[in-house]
């Protein structure tokens, strides 16, 4: 783990880091919880298949039908009263084209 | 009589023979909630909204409409989302988040006819073992060492502000969830029961999500009966929640008969871990005392791949984490940063609301899913888990429970176990196979160390056999005699 690692992966996360001493401070605990869990290494799992779910279920779908759940008739209005930003029946982001 | 005094099974035969009302028990529970206020167990409190669910509760006790929990004050956790009250998460995140449906879970409890007191504390995203991880200040814990040191401890977590409630007499019960011990760690902490059913038995439609397949919602009550009555109640199948099972919910609290004669317990050995305090040794042999004067034989049995557990866990719930979280993005709900380009919205946002534990697990969880890691740990860890799950339908083959402590020590003071990530997640160790696994698991008060803080035992069951955990935990909760109070 050194810091160009911990840069590029808060990237993908979409986390800003503060600066170098995050960096560096998140460079220390990502390596020791990663030196943590390598024990994993030397379990035997040749032909073992991953278990994703402990139920062994498959998910379920539902019927490809629209709903509005329990938000009734202004479920759109509802769904965005919790938005930083909307505009006629829309969220706003900042501006995504030059 | 002293209201805050009786159990909820109490309370609801009293409320049903018209001794008291709801209204009656609401307001002395919301009083309790205000005198305890410096406890910091509620992020938010919801009085108007008790009260008139309380005033309703008795007008359906009047008509003879009485359902299961009415008028039965309870508090939820404040990851179940409620409609039209604050659901936060504990997250500065979600500071301002007003759901506009309610959890299965808690809609539920008030079909029951429950009052709802308010939404308690947690740490961050349920991302924590002391709940010193909330947005909202820690939770501090109703116990207090017998050494007069008046030393803040912690509820344990992270549902510590649910456990908290329900040991201070806060309410008289409350909902939780458990990824990694999140219910039956806090439960063991503050000397009440917790238990955490099997995956699939609660809904987890409305509960904010952290890692899919390792949330459990569940149940804290003082006793092992308040604790059935509250499962039975929350339990149940959901179309709306894809992992939800379709299988009958039970009578769990008429499984409490007291008869465990020629039940077998086994022990796993492994649960032995290095430096764990006599004091836990001694009541786990404490428990297996009980168990075997009641009638039950005690098995050994091996369950070889635990020391894996948590290495395992601290990848999956990582990366599960990671990708559940990426939905706070600043643009739907949530906290926003003003910026003029996107990516710096998202960036500066998460950033400003995320804090530092969050933070750490979603890297973890970034870096273990990333292209070139994804199969040495990420799918690493998923084979073992199956390993983990191979462990437990090996040695039930040999016996019905599985009896050990709930937690590697009592509760310590707020800020130990800071100074390394590592320390803290190791509070687990006995309760994070079960969520791999899927299992139920109990936490039972069974006994104090010398310190005069509870420790809890925890009974680990089949899949789907919580009634046998709600039978063998009602024999512990007798034999154990626990009457230690954290309230006045």
């Amino acid at each position: 783990m050194d810091s160009k690692t911990v840069i590029k992966v808060a990237n993908l996360a979409r986390l800003r880091l503060s600066g170098e001493d995050e960096i560096a401070q998140r460079t220390k605990e990502m390596s020791g919880i990663i030196s943590f869990v390598e024990q994993l290494q030397e379990v035997d799992t040749t032909g073992i298949a991953p278990l994703a779910n402990p139920n062994d279920d498959v998910q379920r779908l539902r019927d490809d039908k629209a709903d509005n759940g329990d938000t009734g008739n202004s479920g759109s209005v509802r769904v965005l009263s919790n938005a930083p930003e909307s505009n006629s029946g829309y969220f706003v982001v900042p501006k995504i084209i030059e | 009589m002293n209201i805050a005094d009786l159990t909820l099974e109490e309370t609801s035969t009293k409320l049903k023979n018209k001794e008291i009302s709801s209204i009656e028990v609401t307001e002395e529970y919301l009083g309790r909630m205000e005198t305890y206020r410096g406890l910091n167990a509620y992020i938010t409190e919801t009085p108007e909204l008790a009260m008139e669910q309380a005033k309703k509760a008795d007008t359906n006790i009047a008509n003879g409409k009485a359902g299961k929990l009415e008028g039965i004050p309870l508090a939820i956790k404040d990851l179940f989302c409620t409609k039209n009250v604050k659901t936060t998460a504990a997250s500065k995140i979600l500071g301002n988040f007003i759901p506009p449906y309610e959890s299965t879970v808690s809609q539920k409890l008030l079909d029951a006819g429950a009052v709802m007191l308010g939404k308690t504390n947690l740490d961050e995203f349920a991302m924590g073992s002391a709940n010193t991880t909330s947005g909202f200040g820690n939770v501090i814990s109703p116990w207090k060492k017998n050494d007069g040191s008046n030393q803040d401890l912690t509820p344990g977590g992270s549902s510590g502000g649910s456990a908290a409630a329900v040991a201070a007499k806060l309410c008289l019960g409350a909902t939780g969830t458990d990824t990694g011990g999140s219910i039956r760690q806090p439960a063991s902490f503050c000397g009440i029961v917790g238990i955490k059913p099997t995956y699939g038995r609660c809904s987890r439609w409305g509960v904010v999500a952290f890692a899919s397949s390792l949330d459990q919602a569940g149940i804290f009550a003082e006793n092992v009966k308040d604790t059935a009555i509250l499962l039975e109640a929350s339990s149940g199948f959901d179309p709306k929640d894809s992992t939800s099972a379709d299988i009958p919910v039970p009578d769990f609290a008429a499984a409490m008969n007291g008869d465990i004669r020629g039940m077998k317990i086994g022990i796993p050995k492994e649960y032995r871990v290095d430096n764990m305090p006599e004091e836990i040794e001694k009541l786990w042999q404490q428990g297996i005392d009980w168990l075997k004067s009641a009638g039950a034989e005690i098995v050994d049995v091996s369950l070889p791949h635990t020391k894996y557990a948590l290495p395992t866990y601290y990848i999956i719930a990582p990366a599960e984490a990671s990708s559940n979280l990426a939905r706070y993005d600043g643009v739907r709900y949530g906290l926003r940063t003003e910026q003029d380009a996107l990516l710096d919205m998202y960036e500066t946002s998460r950033a400003a609301g995320f804090g530092d534990e969050v933070k750490r697990r979603i890297m973890v969880g970034t870096y273990v899913l990333s292209a070139g890691y994804y199969d040495a740990y990420y799918i690493k860890a998923q084979q073992v888990r199956r390993l983990i799950r191979q462990d437990f339908i090996d040695a039930f083959k040999k016996c019905d429970v599985l009896l050990t402590p709930a937690t590697p020590s009592a509760a310590f003071a707020i800020g130990e176990n800071e100074d390394d990530p590592i320390k803290m997640y190791l509070n687990d160790v006995f309760t994070v196979s079960l969520n791999l696994a899927g299992l139920p698991g109990m936490s039972v008060p069974a006994g104090l160390d010398a310190n005069g803080l509870p420790l809890g035992l925890q009974i680990i069951g089949k899949a789907w056999d919580e009634e046998t955990l709600f039978k063998v935990g009602g024999v512990i909760e007798q034999a154990a005699g626990f009457t230690s109070k954290a309230y006045k």
